[in-house]
This record gives C-alpha cells, sequence and structure tokens, in this order.
C-alpha cells in the first residue's frame, strides 16, 4: 500500500506539490492525470524516493522514504518518460543486469530473465543489441527491466507514448496480468483514453494539488444504461427508481439513463418495463469515458 | 558478482578493446626495451603508465556517472538494490579495467628494471606508489564528477574535463611529493639533479621517517579518505542520508595530519607555542577544505530554507544533520584558530609593537567567513559553472587586484586580507565587519526567508 501524508514538495520559486495526500492500495492500477506542469513527474519521483519531499510523509508498503529509501528501491520500479538503455549490451545482458541490480543471484537470474522476457514479448530477440531494436521494442524492454526483479510497485510515466496501436494493447494487457499478480501500478499519462483499458482509480493532479482530495474510483458507476421509450411517458423515471436493482436514474424526454446494482439485473428491468406497457424501443449500456470523469472532477474543482 | 563491475566488464572488456589496449603497449614497451637499457626501459614505462592509468584512466572514472546521465540510465540504477560501497567500487573498478590492464604491463618493466638494478627492497614501496596513484587520481576524477552531479551541472566533454583534472591535480601533487623522497626521480632527471624540496627524513609529531615510507603511508590513508569520500557522496545521490560524525573524523584526521609537521622543530621549542603552531598548520589545512567545500558543494535555496526553518523552531537534532560540510570544516577551523590565539606567543609580536600573530589569526577566521559569504551570494540557487567563476573572479578582485589598486594607501591591505598592521585590531575588526555584512545581506534574502506558494 501506498500512503502520502501532506506532502511537500518546493523548487527555489515554486511549490511543485502542496499538502497532497493519497492512499493507494496494492493490486491495483491507479491513472495518474493531470495537465503539463501539474506535478505528476514530481508526484512520482517523490513516491520513488528519487527526491525528498520538504515536508511529509511518504510510505511504501510501511517504509518511510526518508528513512528507508533503499529499501524502497529495492522493491519498485521507476519508468520515467524519457528512459535510457545500455546499448551496446544484448537484451539478455540489459534484463540479466537489471535482475542482478535489483538482488536476484544464481539461478534465479536466468529464471527471472526468461520471465521477463516472456512477459514483454521479446523472447526472441534475446541476443539482439537494445541499439538494434525499435522504439516499441526498446520500451518493451525498458518495461521488461522494471519488472524482471518481480518489484511489489511500477510507477511508469506515459509508458506508451510512441508505442502503435498493437503494443499499446499489449501493454494494456501486460498491467492487467501484473495488476492480477498482486502487483500496484501507476501509471501517468496525458492520453485519456490510453489509461481507460486499465485503470481502477484515478489521481487528478492540478497546480501541485489533488484535485478533490482523494483519488477518483473509476470502476464506480461508470456503466450505466440508456432506455429509449418510443415516447415521452409520464411518471417513467419514478417507476424505473422503483425497480429492483436499479440505484439511480434520470430521464430527459424518452429517454432515461439508468444505473444498476449489478449487470445481472439488466434482463429484470427490461422484462419489467415492458410489462408495464412502456413503449420500450432501445436499450443500451453506456460507459463514462475517463475523460469524462476527468473533466467533471476537474470542472468541479474549478468551480 | 559486483553488478555493476559486470556490466562494466561487459561494456569495457570487449575482445577488441582489450587486443588493442595489450597490442599498443606492448609494442611500445618492446621498443623501449629492445636498446637493453633498462633504466630507459623503466622510464618509458613509467611515462606510459602515468598516460594509460592516470590520464587516460581519470577520463575514464569521470565519464563514469556523467555518462550514466547522459544516456539516462542514472535513475534505474539508482533504483535499484546496489548498496552505495557496490557502486563506487564497481564504478571505479569497471570503468577503469582496461588501463589497468595496460597499467599492469608496465608495472611488470618497472618493477622488472628495479630488481635489476638492485632495488629490489623498495618494490613493495614502488607497488604501493603506482597502485595508490592511480587509485587516487581515478577516485578523485569520480568524486569530482560525483560533486557535479549532486549539483546537477552539465555534462560536457569540457565538464568530463574539469572532473577529470581534479585527478590529475591530485595525482601530479602525489608524483611531485614522491619525487622528492627519489633521488633518481624522473623530475631530478628533467632538473639535471636538482630538487629544491628533497628530503632524506620527514619529521612529523616529533618522530623522523624514511621519506619513501611516510610518503606511502599517507597516500594509502589518503586515498582511504577519497575513496569513503566517493561513498559518502554516492549515498547522498542514492538518497540515503550522511550523518556528521565521519565527516568530522575526516577533518580530525587533516587537522592532525597536517598539524604534525615539525618545520619548526630547529627553531621552536616551547610547548605551547609548539602547539599554536600545530594549529595554525592544521588550521591552514582545514581552511583549505572549508573554501573547496563552499565552492563545490550544492547551494539550493530549498536545502537552505529549510535549514533556516529548522533553526527557526529550534530543532537542532535535524539542524545538524543536513548542516554543510563546509559549516562543519568552518566550525573546526574556529576551534583550531582560538587554540592558535590562546597559544600562539604575543611577545613576537610585541617586539615590533604590534600584536600580529594572535589578531592575524582572528583575522583569518573572519575573511574565511566572508569569504563563503561570497560564495554563497554568488552559488545560491544557481546552477552550473558561472557561480563558480562569479565568486572566483570576486575573491581574485579581494586578494589581488583591489589590494594593488589600493596600494597607495597605507594599511589599506588590512581590508583585504590576513596581515600586520599598527593598530593590531584594525585587521580583525575589518575583516569581521566584513563577514557579518555579508551575512547579514545573504540572510535577508526573500527566497530563504520566504516559502513559495503554488
Amino acid at each position: 500500500m501506498i500512503e502520502v501524508r501532506n506532502l511537500v514538495y518546493e523548487y527555489p520559486n515554486k511549490r511543485a506539490l502542496d499538502g497532497v495526500s493519497l492512499t493507494i492500495e496494492s493490486g491495483t492500477i491507479t491513472a495518474l492525470v493531470g495537465p503539463n506542469g501539474a506535478g505528476k513527474t514530481t508526484l512520482m519521483r517523490c513516491l520513488a524516493a528519487l527526491e525528498m519531499p520538504y515536508s511529509g510523509q511518504v510510505l511504501i508498503n510501511g517504509l518511510d522514504t526518508r528513512e528507508n529509501p533503499r529499501r524502497i528501491h529495492e522493491n519498485l520500479s521507476f519508468l520515467p518518460d524519457f528512459f535510457g538503455l545500455y546499448d551496446s549490451l544484448s537484451v539478455r545482458r540489459c534484463l540479466t543486469f537489471a535482475a542482478r541490480a535489483h538482488g536476484l543471484t544464481g539461478r534465479d537470474v536466468d529464471v527471472a530473465v526468461d520471465k521477463a522476457a516472456e512477459r514483454v514479448g521479446l523472447t526472441e530477440r534475446m541476443k539482439q543489441k537494445a541499439a538494434e531494436l525499435s522504439r516499441g521494442l526498446r520500451q518493451r524492454l525498458a518495461i521488461g527491466q522494471a519488472i524482471v526483479h518481480e518489484p511489489k510497485v511500477i510507477m511508469l510515466d506515459e509508458p506508451a507514448s510512441g508505442l502503435d496501436p498493437d503494443a499499446r494493447r499489449s501493454l494494456s494487457a501486460l498491467f492487467l496480468e501484473l495488476k492480477a499478480s498482486g502487483l500496484t501500478l501507476i501509471v501517468s499519462s496525458h492520453i485519456l483514453s490510453e489509461l481507460e483499458d486499465y485503470s481502477g482509480s484515478m489521481i487528478i493532479i492540478q497546480n501541485g494539488k489533488m484535485v478533490g482530495g482523494q483519488a477518483v474510483t473509476l470502476t464506480e458507476n461508470r456503466i450505466s444504461y440508456l432506455v429509449e421509450l418510443a415516447a415521452p411517458a409520464d411518471g417513467f423515471e419514478v417507476f424505473l427508481q422503483g425497480l429492483p436493482g436499479v440505484s439511480r436514474s434520470e430521464s430527459l424526454g424518452p429517454i432515461s439513463q439508468i444505473w444498476l446494482d449489478t449487470p445481472d439485473r439488466r434482463a429484470g428491468v427490461v422484462q419489467a418495463i415492458v410489462q408495464a406497457g412502456y413503449p420500450l424501443c432501445g436499450f443500451a449500456e453506456t460507459k463514462r469515458t475517463l475523460e469524462q470523469t476527468y473533466l467533471e472532477e476537474t470542472g468541479k474543482a474549478v468551480r | 558478482m559486483n553488478p555493476e563491475l559486470l556490466r562494466n566488464m561487459w561494456v569495457e572488456l570487449t575482445e577488441r578493446r582489450v587486443t588493442l589496449m595489450v597490442v599498443i603497449v606492448a609494442c611500445i614497451l618492446l621498443v623501449a626495451i629492445s636498446p637493453g637499457d633498462w633504466s630507459s626501459a623503466a622510464f618509458t614505462a613509467e611515462l606510459v603508465f602515468y598516460a594509460v592509468v592516470v590520464v587516460w584512466g581519470t577520463r575514464c572514472a569521470a565519464q563514469s556517472v556523467v555518462e550514466e546521465i547522459g544516456n539516462k540510465t542514472w535513475d534505474g540504477q539508482r533504483l535499484s538494490a546496489i548498496r552505495p560501497w557496490t557502486m563506487v567500487s564497481g564504478k571505479l573498478v569497471g570503468s577503469t579495467m582496461l588501463a589497468w590492464i595496460g597499467g599492469a604491463m608496465c608495472f611488470g618493466v618497472i618493477v622488472y628494471a628495479t630488481i635489476r638494478a638492485g632495488g629490489g627492497s623498495t618494490v613493495v614501496n614502488l607497488a604501493l606508489y603506482f597502485l595508490t596513484i592511480g587509485v587516487l587520481s581515478q577516485a578523485a576524477a569520480l568524486l569530482a564528477s560525483l560533486v557535479a552531479v549532486r549539483r546537477r551541472m552539465s555534462h560536457s566533454r569540457f565538464d568530463v574535463f574539469l572532473y577529470q583534472l581534479a585527478g590529475l591535480i591530485a595525482a601530479l601533487l602525489v608524483w611531485r611529493v614522491w619525487q622528492t623522497a627519489d633521488p633518481t626521480s624522473v623530475f631530478r632527471r628533467l632538473t639535471g639533479g636538482i630538487d629544491a624540496f628533497a628530503v632524506s627524513e620527514v619529521w612529523w609529531w616529533g618522530g623522523s621517517y624514511d621519506p619513501g615510507t611516510f610518503y606511502v603511508a599517507s597516500l594509502v590513508a589518503f586515498v582511504f579518505w577519497t575513496l569513503l569520500g566517493n561513498y559518502r557522496v554516492m549515498r547522498r545521490e542514492l538518497q540515503v542520508q550522511n550523518g556528521p560524525v565521519v565527516w568530522l573524523i575526516f577533518l580530525g584526521f587533516l587537522a592532525a595530519y597536517a598539524g604534525g609537521f615539525d618545520f619548526w622543530r630547529n627553531y621552536i621549542r616551547e610547548p605551547t607555542f609548539m602547539m599554536g603552531m600545530r594549529a595554525v598548520q592544521a588550521g591552514i589545512a582545514v581552511t583549505v577544505v572549508t573554501y573547496v567545500m563552499a565552492l563545490v558543494e550544492p547551494k539550493e535555496v530549498v536545502a537552505y530554507r529549510w535549514l533556516i526553518e529548522r533553526f527557526r523552531h529550534w530543532q537542532f537534532g535535524a539542524l545538524l544533520s543536513r548542516f554543510p560540510a563546509w559549516c562543519y570544516a568552518y566550525l573546526v577551523l574556529t576551534g583550531l584558530g582560538v587554540t592558535a590565539i590562546l597559544t600562539l606567543p604575543w611577545s613576537i609580536a610585541e617586539s615590533a609593537n604590534i600584536y600580529g600573530g594572535p589578531m592575524i589569526v582572528l583575522a583569518a577566521l573572519g575573511f574565511v567567513l566572508r569569504d563563503c559569504a561570497v560564495f554563497m551570494a554568488m552559488g545560491l540557487g544557481q546552477v552550473g559553472k558561472r557561480s563558480d567563476i562569479a565568486a572566483l573572479a570576486i575573491l581574485a578582485l579581494l586578494y589581488v587586484f583591489m589590494p594593488g589598486m589600493f596600494s597607495h594607501i597605507e594599511g589599506s591591505t588590512a581590508f583585504f586580507y590576513p596581515s600586520e598592521h599598527d593598530p593590531a585590531w584594525l585587521n580583525p575588526l575589518l575583516a569581521w565587519s566584513q563577514a557579518l555584512i555579508g551575512w547579514f545581506l545573504i540572510l535577508r534574502r526573500r527566497d530563504l526567508r520566504v516559502r513559495p506558494q503554488i
């Protein structure tokens, strides 16, 4: 678990982070979003114990970044947006160095290297030098280096920039796989659609502060259903609100939007509407995008 | 195996590079050996050793961290589990391995020539000298580059040359001192056998020592401290806090080392006076360290603001844990200065009707504090060489140009540097006035007092 308490980071003439407090549960993927210069990278560097805050506290799995920076470094990976590789080394040697640098020894190194290569799809290129890899493959190698020692927390700054759609898709799948194996991921990106597929919550940083004071859970109320009637019907909204499993509803003319406790309720709701004699002509699932959520949250903050 | 060392081996010790090094050095040595004059061969081997291990080795050491920053791999290393000492040794040994292969070949020729010439008994000292001059110069270059990394300076080729220069200067000093003890030295060959600083014995803390042995022991001690310096700066770079204890022990060592030389043994016998002289010698060494640290330490506004805030809240534990190294050096210097003031005889100066000795020490303390204020004023919030150059230019102005300009005014030097004057209190008064005004102005800076907003 990551806990940040009243984090302040200052530059000589600017406060980059101003009293940020947050909690990130283990085994989750959190999107870190915000405009340029908002403080996202500074926050990530503080979380990675690469920068020491002016005041406040950062706890990674109970370890304070001030008191135990090296123990935190052992169990954490941070892939910056502009990363480097040892170009003259082969993929295998790059991964081997990363594994050894994180304390792996003996046979564990080879096992970890092969596993990481497989996860990022570089098994066939182990003998190739890093300099010979394409942009996408270099990104994969960097991620491979970041996960080779199976850290508990991985932070990635703009991990998909420069990747083609296929590579992005496989990156999303990899993140979900890492999450399933119990890792905590924090991913920063400007491209909100990219974060959509795998993020469970979102932290919005604006002007060095956390918008809304807490992480926005993205799974909650994210999926809703549009119910369309052939013509507007009086009392339909009240009817919908009375149906079992409907947690919330909003109506505008013949179209209503409803939120269900679970998706299993869909058939029952449709059946109830038809049985009640309403002229149902459409029922469709709709997803609130991350961008909508972001704009909503930042809009609230502005208001 | 040390992962950083292994990585460096992968990069440095490629078949092609090793072959090239061995072939080039072997060719030079073979040409030197072929006439059968082993003395000349040893001379050539020594020069090649310096070229390969010292000149090229310092370059490699200076580049070892800087290259990582340029290639954007440094954050990855900082985020590893590699311990600070493992990192230092991996970089120092790893980046210079190829140079040491060439150096070992040269050393073989030097040892053989020495044994042939009947100097077998000096081989151990010789081996320690060549090993330590190599390690010391390379470690000094790495240390300079690490300090620059901490200061977030740029890392152009010229910058790397400056870090390398630190190693070269260290090597030159060691070489020159070593030459004073060696009757067959390269220096004496170049000057036709004349060396004004040649010594046949070293007097230190009342004892007489063989210069060769004393120098080797000193070199080993300084190599230890340089490596420890690397370790401590690397710790900071890896975000581990350093306490002040080791730094204070180093200052104590330096003071004891410099204060131990009995240059005046034939003239001074009185114990209190001797203590005063030792305090002055130690003070000079600590002054050099104070200046170096005031120049090279990062002068981040945020860090100093944090310190001032701790001071305001009376949090002295936190304050002392992050106190700048130059401040500690200055505190030790003050202690030595007070010792000198209390023990140096006033009578010597009295004969000239002025209170010279102790008053000059008091003035020197003030001038050092003033100069630190100059470093701080120029460096606070600035990154890079410009602030250093500006500070050094101001000091040149204060110590060289302005005294020259005002030389026609009697006693004007009292304003600029420690010197004897009548009345004797004038010099310390002017020194301390400048120091206090300088620090008052610095502490009035808004960015040190007021924390910024978003």
